[in-house]
């Protein structure tokens, strides 16, 4: 049950850390430059870590817990 | 915790929400808003749905014995999840060559699945905190 809790608060760490870049470049206002150039970078960064696996065509998430789990 | 959570449940909204700002002409986009936004809700949606796969293969005995639900969400999410944004990566590229309304309708449906996975992980993810 601990353990459960701990992965709970690492993914709202994960949350918060992730959710002040994007609020940054959605609040309101003009988006800057660079703002810009974080929310590209990431997404560039994203389309990276899909690959084509040549057996069956389709895109695969590099990674192993994005294998189906028995 | 409870605290943390009720702050990721009020920023919730904002997660779901594209931007609401102006693009500065300059910058990388220049000037396109729609497609700002597409990377914008692509790299959010990446972000929730990989992180609760990771939490799900971190907890995954436990969750499958006291929570069938979230690993069956999961498993969902990895078949079709990638397909999603290799999705999005070609209607967002078809859109760059020849940005038209019927490139948008389609970039956008999606987008909403993207989005609505990423609601159903952060449900499945807070319930199981507070539950605990």
């Amino acid at each position: 049950m601990q353990a459960i809790f701990l992965m709970v608060d690492g993914l709202l760490t994960l949350f918060e850390k992730l959710l002040p870049i994007y609020l940054e470049a959605v609040k309101s206002g003009q988006i800057t430059p660079e703002q810009q150039e974080i929310v590209a970078k990431r997404s560039a960064a994203i389309r990276a870590n899909i690959i084509i696996d040549p057996v069956t065509g389709k895109p695969k998430f590099l990674g192993p817990e994005w294998e189906k789990k028995p | 915790m409870r605290n943390r959570l009720v702050t990721l449940l009020v920023l919730l909204p904002a997660l779901l929400l594209v931007g609401c700002g102006t693009l500065d002409k300059t910058g990388v986009y220049a000037g396109d808003k729609f497609l700002y936004d597409t990377d914008l809700a692509i790299g959010l949606g990446y972000e929730t749905i990989h992180s609760f796969i990771v939490w799900e293969t971190a907890n995954h005995e436990y969750l499958k014995a006291n929570a069938p639900d979230v690993v069956k969400a999961a498993d969902k999410m990895r078949s079709d999840a990638p397909m999603w944004f290799a999705s999005a990566y070609v209607l967002r590229d078809a859109y760059v060559a020849n940005p038209s309304s019927a490139g948008q309708t389609a970039l956008k449906q999606v987008l909403a699945m993207i989005r609505a996975a990423m609601q159903e992980a952060v449900r499945y993810t807070t319930q199981t905190a507070t539950h605990n």
